[in-house]
């Protein structure tokens, strides 16, 4: 990346800033960390022949899409220089309300309608704090962290929602474990996913604006940005997302659990897009990181899994490529 | 209180007319803002009182007072943290690894020994921290977000996951002292507290490292140009705030008498950064002190106890805290616009 990485990215920024940004920041970032991966995928799998069969890799990528959906709405909360700490109860929560829904007989298809409703709710109640009263956007998501929370154990009184009618149970058996065309269908749905962030990201005007809020806000405010506008955008649409990764893990485990998200699943999520290098600080990173980010991590804790390292060696092995990936895109700028 | 009992003891050189005048001014520099929310803990108290007697009775206050303690010592390296214009996420999983470490030291070879042990292995994992973001440049967020993944797996991994039990042996009895003794009516901890918050005071306000700590946040360019070492500083905030972790997951760790690696987590992170926001400490850095932090904590440990009182649900006091943090920090930005 190299000179350009101060540079902020206003929407004054040219049309070659922006190419660079696309093309040349995306071969170089990419390639090196996408090496590493493929390094690690080839260690792996010299070391353990399981590691490289279809049934094996289907399975992580299928385990894998719930945190994907998280990380991409993460990803929108990072770029444009904010965080989302709520996402983690916004799972619960999910799960609990579309659980409920389908309790009462309403059927699947409400339910999952409710649970995205929900998610989305609390994501735009965030972003109302963020970009109308200027709430600090950790601030505002570790509120709602705590709201989101405690309503989905409020809800249930703590209990689990299980027993679902049989015609929901289908759908969501084929949802999580099922296949469309040999493929895992979570796996379809965060393949679809990923076309559209990516579309939304570098073909329509809010994804430049996130872009450009969180490289330079005031720059971007000045050139006639709504800034509130598109940081409620950002956190709905995080809340949207968190919302589908909910819906899959219920789906995945037929009940609904007001706990499901309170877990490690919110600092997967971080990492994921914390690895793949999208920046703290707003403005750099994308969407192709966040799924390198995701896979890096989960392809590692698998071929550890095959390797038979215990699970708690392999937290601590996340957290030091978290901090060695970051560390390394440091040394990078510095040109060391 | 202390706040106010610190205002009045702090200038005591010059003559009475002085003296006074001095005290008049260093009051009238209290800021607005901290007065309304120690109003706010006030009547919230007052309220809890009328509604249930029994919150006012001396066993439940030293009882908050005991619970309130620990959290308050993770708060204060927090907020030198968050002065900073960092964070450390990484407390609740060092309060974990410090536990579990703790326990099976002093199993194998006395209570002194196994302290000992703890306080070094949750020091030392601050002080890897503190050289990532002081001397790698890793951003405060992402190294210590990776030692949470290290030092909760560091715990986990020393025990094989399982608790350690066995601290309750006879030949430890000294070991529960420390978290469930009490001198006089004081509960121990509650002092550590104190003792806390006396050395947070005078790191913060009487030592070059303090006004550094406050410089870096504020401006960090500016700092360095005026010759502020921010790697040294940096490096000593993060150690000091795995220390103060330390500290207080050897309490706990005696309260409970067992080593649990699951005995942090993610609520006691919270409530330490809670404990800050609440305040009014600004997590833009440069704003703030250990006073706030103490009422924030105050806040807290009172108000969950009072809804315990009134028979309310855990989980709607989750919601509460949520609205609290959302709204005191909303109120402070709403004053610092019309200023």
């Amino acid at each position: 990346m190299g000179s350009q990485t101060n540079q902020p990215l206003g929407a004054g920024a040219t049309v070659q800033d922006s190419f660079r940004r696309r093309v040349v920041g995306f071969r170089w970032e990419n390639l090196f960390l996408f090496f590493a991966f493929l390094v690690m995928c080839g260690i792996f799998s010299a070391l353990s022949p399981a590691f490289l069969t279809v049934q094996n890799i289907l399975n992580v990528l299928r385990q894998s899409s719930v945190v994907f959906f998280l990380a991409s709405g993460q990803t929108f909360a990072l770029l444009s220089a904010g965080i989302d700490l709520s996402q983690g109860s916004i799972v619960s929560l999910v799960s609990v309300m579309s659980a409920d829904v389908m309790m009462r007989g309403f059927g699947f298809f409400p339910g999952v309608l409710a649970g995205m409703a929900i998610g989305t709710a609390c994501g735009l109640f965030t972003g109302l704090w963020v970009g109308k009263a200027r709430l600090n956007p950790f601030i505002a998501t570790l509120g709602m962290n705590y709201i989101a929370a405690g309503v989905a154990l409020l809800y249930t009184g703590g209990e689990p929602i299980s027993g679902l009618p049989s015609d929901c149970l289908s759908v969501m058996g084929w949802i999580g474990e099922g296949h469309f065309l040999g493929i895992p269908v979570p796996v379809i749905f965060a393949g679809i996913n990923l076309a559209i962030m990516y579309l939304f990201l570098n073909r329509t005007r809010l994804g430049r604006y996130i872009y450009s809020i969180g490289g330079n806000q005031e720059a971007a405010v000045v050139s006639g940005i709504n800034a509130s506008r598109v940081k409620i955008w950002v956190y709905t649409l995080s809340g949207l997302l968190s919302a589908i990764g909910g819906l899959i893990l219920t789906s995945r485990c037929i009940s609904g659990q007001p706990i499901l998200g309170g877990g490690t699943l919110l600092l997967e999520s971080l990492g994921a897009v914390v690895i793949g290098g999208t920046s703290l600080f707003g403005g750099e990173g994308g969407i192709f990181r966040t799924l390198l980010g995701v896979m890096i991590m989960s392809f590692g804790i698998n071929g550890l899994n095959l390797l038979a390292t215990s699970t708690y060696l392999q937290d601590v092995v996340v957290g030091v490529i978290i901090i060695v990936s970051v560390w390394i895109g440091i040394l990078r700028r510095k040109g060391v | 209180m202390l706040n106010l009992m610190d205002i009045l003891k702090a200038p005591a050189k010059t003559g009475k007319d002085e003296e006074s005048q001095g005290l008049r001014k260093r009051v009238q520099e209290i800021p607005r803002d901290l007065i309304i929310l120690f109003v706010a803990f006030l009547v919230m108290c007052t309220v809890f009182a009328i509604l249930r007697p029994q919150f006012l009775h001396e066993r439940n206050i030293i009882n908050v007072l005991r619970q309130i303690a620990v959290v308050f010592i993770l708060a204060s390296g927090q907020t030198f943290s968050i002065l900073s214009a960092g964070i450390d996420l990484s407390q609740g999983a060092i309060v974990s690894l410090v536990s579990v470490v703790t326990a099976d030291i002093i199993i194998k070879h006395g209570v002194f020994w196994g302290m000992l042990a703890g306080l070094g292995a949750g020091t030392f994992a601050g002080l890897i921290t503190g050289l990532f973001v002081g001397v790698a440049g890793v951003q405060p967020f992402i190294a210590t977000l990776g030692m949470i993944f290290i030092a909760s797996g560091g715990g986990l991994v020393y025990t094989g996951g399982i608790a350690i039990f066995g601290l309750d042996r006879p030949e430890f009895q000294n070991f529960f002292f420390v978290g469930g003794g009490y001198l006089g009516p004081v509960p121990v901890p509650v002092i550590v507290g104190v003792i806390t918050l006396l050395v947070t005071h005078y790191l913060m306000y009487r030592t070059p490292f303090g006004r550094h700590v406050y410089a870096i946040g504020g401006n960090e360019r500016a700092a360095l140009m005026s010759g502020v070492n921010a790697r040294k500083v940096k490096i000593l905030i993060y150690t000091l705030s795995g220390l103060s972790a330390t500290v207080g997951s050897i309490l706990l760790t005696s309260r409970i008498l067992s080593g649990q690696p699951h005995l942090g987590g993610f609520s006691i992170l919270m409530e330490s950064i809670a404990s800050v926001v609440i305040g009014g400490t600004s997590l833009m850095g440069g704003e703030g002190g250990i006073y706030r932090t103490l009422l924030g904590a105050l806040i807290i440990g009172f108000l969950g106890n009072g809804l315990n009182l009134l028979g309310v649900s855990t989980f709607v006091q989750q919601i509460v805290i949520g609205l609290i943090i959302i709204v005191s920090v909303w109120a402070s930005i709403i004053r610092s616009r019309r200023a």
